[in-house]
Formats: structure tokens, sequence, C-alpha cells
């Protein structure tokens, strides 16, 4: 594993223990993704991070918020001094499930009700289309998310308004697969007219040259990733174990977490 | 103040002014939109959207999707309006408009159309008796009940840069013409249309014609009844409603919704601590829709001028 990748899991890691909350097995298997998203895909920076054409990014899946934290530290945005102290304090505005409200730029929505993220960014990309924005949009979800209707509704618009600046991120660590069978998603986004790759999700030169090459498609077709991801992946313990879903360390576990991820 | 109330069907239809405002508001401003989840045919909008492609979306059938794209739209300066049968522009899609729109500090205007027993033949499945008390539960919401379209055009237009959730309900047809043409509107303000010293009618929406007839009939009984048309549920004018409680002890709310969490719990909140008198609640009381045309369900529910005159009567007694 990568030196980031390590880096943003430690401090997930710490992040969970500090506020004793938290969705690791999710957090671990998107944040490979969302780091590639920062530090290599998107017009952001947190001096652009009010500026009405930066690209966005919509974090859907609201339980792997903490995913979101480590990636805005590392990108000088936020500074582990400022978050570890207030993180799940009563009235922090530092949340497990992302909370908007609270903050002036950075953190772009309200996450936690599932089936929300994907319509509010398909609006903000068809926002951008009438404005003649060049900003892009991307939006991480969850494979279990699109049990929720909102979803498919946002497929039919953001494809009938030919989206091609709208970017969906499903983060496929497999996770609906215990409760319904999902079959091919592949094929269900394409025939909903997106264009679709399906890649190592925690393969960050994979990753990149996948939102690269989507980037330069504009052909009126929104684009989606299918991240194939392992819940929990840098810690063979939380791979192991499905009670790390929602489960945060004490400091014995913080320990031997973090030696694990330091090693994989 | 001057009505040109006579009991006849308005001159213009909600329809025809949600179509003339809409035009006025996109050639004043071109930041407003209009989205519809596939009921343009009931609002007899498609003629609109030809002529605004910009600033009109169909979104299909998808109520929850679009408050989610509206308030992506605002977030980029859009100022969207949102339209669906009342159920389904409440109901359905209620999380969206706590969450995404309230709670995530965006504006929209909801407007729900075919309120309470306006769906008439559509039945209890359209029926919305509910809408007004969830919408009153969100957190600096409006909340507005129709009662004339010359109304109905000053909230569309009183709205467009109001912050946070608007939920404005109407019906599609059958309305009265009750203010004239240049009245003044305000949010939070409600009208006294008629003056009294018995008893208070506080009205909102179709049933503020019904309180201005049965006030007549019971000026012939020898009982002054004060009319008020509050306009806005939402934030509710206090100071008008206060007074006339001071005045007339006695009030009788009217409603076409559920009276739990309707006009009538709203005017009990706000009398029974500032000043406690009798009100009556005049409504729908506590049951779900059906089947039927607007006088079987007028009858049925007891929105109608006699059922004013008994509750009046009784409350006097």
């Amino acid at each position: 594993m990568e030196l980031i990748s390590k880096i943003l899991r430690k401090n997930a890691l710490y992040l969970s223990h500090k506020c004793q909350d938290g969705n690791l097995q999710s957090v671990f298997s998107c944040l490979d993704v969302v780091w590639v998203l920062y530090d290599k895909i998107m017009n952001w920076s947190p001096e652009l991070a009010q500026d009405a054409d930066r690209d966005f990014f919509i974090i859907s899946k609201g339980q792997a918020t903490l995913a979101l934290y480590p990636v805005l530290i590392e990108k000088g945005y936020f500074s582990m001094d400022e978050i570890a102290p207030q993180i799940g304090k009563f009235d922090s505005r530092y949340c497990i499930q992302t909370d908007l409200t609270k903050f002036e730029g950075g953190i772009e929505n309200n996450a936690g009700s599932l089936g929300h993220g994907l319509p509010f960014a398909v609006g903000i990309a068809n926002a951008n289309k009438i404005k003649k924005s060049p900003s892009s949009v991307y939006v991480l979800c969850g494979d279990g998310e699109f049990c929720e209707g909102t979803m498919w509704e946002s497929l039919i618009f953001a494809s009938a308004k030919k989206l091609d600046n709208l970017t969906v991120i499903i983060d496929d660590n497999n996770s609906v697969g215990a409760m319904v069978d999902m079959g091919d998603m592949k094929a269900k986004l394409s025939a909903f007219n997106f264009d679709v790759i399906e890649v190592d999700g925690h393969d960050m030169k994979a990753l990149e040259k996948t939102f690269k090459e989507l980037k330069t498609l504009k052909n009126g077709k929104p684009k989606a990733v299918i991240a194939k991801t392992i819940r929990g992946y840098g810690s063979k313990t939380m791979i192991e174990n499905d009670i790390w879903f929602h489960k945060s360390p004490n400091a014995e576990e913080l320990d031997m977490l973090s030696k694990e991820v330091e090693l994989a | 103040m001057e009505l040109r109330y006579t009991g006849g069907v308005a001159e213009k239809e909600p329809i025809q002014i949600f179509n003339e405002t809409m035009r006025e508001l996109f050639s004043e401003d071109d930041k407003v939109v209009y989205l519809d989840a596939d009921l343009m045919g009931s609002l007899k909008t498609a003629q609109l959207w030809k002529d605004y492609p910009k600033n009109v979306f169909n979104c299909g059938i998808q109520e929850a999707n679009m408050v989610g794209v509206a308030a992506g739209m605002y977030l980029n300066g859009f100022k969207p309006y949102i339209h669906s049968f009342s159920p389904f522009a409440s109901r359905r899609i209620f999380d969206q408009v706590f969450l995404s729109i309230g709670y995530a500090q965006k504006s929209i205007r909801i407007i729900g159309s075919d309120a309470g027993i306006m769906a008439t033949n559509n039945g209890g499945t359209h029926m919305s008796f509910e809408d007004v008390a969830m919408m009153r539960t969100v957190p600096n919401a409006c909340v507005a009940d129709v009662s004339d379209p010359t109304m109905f055009k000053a909230l569309l237009k009183l709205t467009k840069d109001r912050n946070g959730v608007t939920y404005i309900r109407t019906a599609r047809r059958n309305l009265k013409d009750i203010y004239m043409p240049d009245e003044k509107f305000e949010i939070g303000k409600g009208k006294l249309l008629k003056d009294g010293n018995d008893v208070t009618i506080v009205a909102c929406g179709i049933m503020v014609a019904t309180a201005l007839e049965a006030a007549k009939e019971l000026e012939k009984d020898g009982i002054s009844a004060q009319v008020v048309d509050v306009v806005t549920i939402k934030p509710l004018d206090e100071d008008l409603i206060l007074a006339c409680a001071r005045k007339t002890k006695n009030i009788i709310v009217c409603e076409n919704a559920n009276i739990l969490g309707g006009l009538t719990s709203a005017v009990c909140e706000l009398t029974s601590a500032k000043y406690p008198v009798r009100v009556k609640g005049i409504g729908i009381n506590d049951s779900y829709g059906c089947v039927g045309s607007e006088d079987f369900l007028r009858k049925k529910y007891g929105l109608t001028i006699e059922n004013i005159i008994l509750q009046v009567k009784e409350l006097l007694r």
C-alpha cells in the first residue's frame, strides 16, 4: 500500500478512536478513491473552496465521512489539531456524517439519509451545464445505496440531460450482496446511457487513469466508475471481522490496527 | 377593506395565474426555474416549457429526485419552484424537503396543487389532509393555503427570494375572487375581511369564501361574525389572531386539512399560551379522503356554510 494510503487510514483510525464512532470498514474501502480525486483529478484546493467554478465532491454514502476529513487534512483545509479534540463532541461541527450547516465551504453536502447526495450532485451538474461552467461533479455512492429509489430517478434525469460533467462513483465493496442481488450494475448503468468503467478501487494509478480518461469524453453521456473495493482494506482484522462495520477502536485496538495498516 | 367577492367563480383560474406569473418571473429574473414531475398537463404548462426551455424542466415522475436536483440548482444560483399534486409535493418528498433543502440551508418554493378535498375524483390517494401539519414542522418553513387567485400570484412573487422551504397549497380551479387585483400581501400578515363582535372565523384556502358566506348568513340571525384569512398558516399573524381573540373571545377555525397539526392547532398553540379563548376547529377530523365531487366532499367533512353556522351557534350557546 502506498505511503499516503497508510497515513490517511491511520488518521481515520485516530479520529474514530477520538470520537468513539464511525464506520471504518466503509471508510477504508473508499479512502483511496477520495484521495485520488482530490489529489490528481479535481479542480479544488483550499483557496478554491468557494469558487463558483470549482469541481464538486459530494459524499452520498454519508457513513464514510471519516474518509473525507483525513483527505482534507492532507490537503491543508483542516488540521488534525483542530478536528481531533472536537470530533463527536456535543454540537461539534465535526460529525461522523457530514454536516454542511456548520461550514462555509469544504463540506458540500449533508450526508446520512441515503439517496440524497446523488440527486443533489445531479442538480449541481445540471446548473453547471446551463451556466456553461467548466466545473465537474464527482459523487461517491455506496453499492447498497442503489437500493434507494431516488438513485435510479437521478440516473434517468442525468442521462436525459446529457450530464457528461457528472461522474458517479460506486464504492462497490459488496455490502449490498448480503441483502439483495443487485445483478450486473455495469450493464444496468450502461443501459441508462452512462459511460461505465470498472476499476480496482485501491489501485491509485488505475483510478487516476480512469478518471482522466472519462474527463476527456465530452459525448453527452454521464460517467460512472464502479470501484471494486474491499471493506476494511488495509487492515486484516477489519477485512475479516464485520463487527468493524460500525465499531471504533479503544486505545489498544488503535495501536494494533495502526500497526496492521503500517505493515499492509 | 375593499373586496371583490361576489360568490361567483374567479375571473382567472389558478392554472392561468400560475402560467402568467411564471412568465413574469422568468422575464424579471433569469435565475428562476420551474421543475415539474410529469404533471405539467395538470397546470397546462406545456407552452411555458416550449417558450422557456432554459427555465422549465420536466423531471419525469420522480418527485424526490426533483427536490434534490432543485437543491443542487439552488446551490449554483438558481431559484427553484417545483410543482406536484399536494400529497406528492409534501408526504412523498418530506425527507428530501427536510434534509436536502431545509437542514441544508437551501431554498425552494413548492406548489402543492389540488390540496385537500380539491383532489375530488382522484380520491383518497391524492387527497392531502396531512400536508399542512408536516410542512409546519420544518423549521422556518412558510406554509400558505391559497384562498384566491390574486393571493396565489402575490405569494409566487413574494417568495422568489425567500430563504428556506416555502409550501404553497392551492386548488387548481373553482377558487372565488376575493381580493381586488391590486391588493398587497405580506408573509405572516393575515387579512381581516369582515369586522364583527361575537365570534371570529379564522380561515384559510377554499374555506375563506365559505366563511364569508356563513358570516353573511349569521348576520341575519343577529350574530356578528368577523372573518380572517390568515394568508400564511406559518408564520401565523399572531397580532391579528390575538386581537380577534381579545375582541370576540370565541374563535372558529375553518380549514381544508386535518385539524391535527393544521391551522386549528396553530391557532390553539397561540391562544392557549397568550390569550386563552374557546377555539373550535372545522376541518378534517383525523380521517382519510375519498372520491367525490367538491360538493359531496364538503358535506362529508363538514366544510359547508351550514356547518359553520351550526358550529358558531353551538359555540355561542
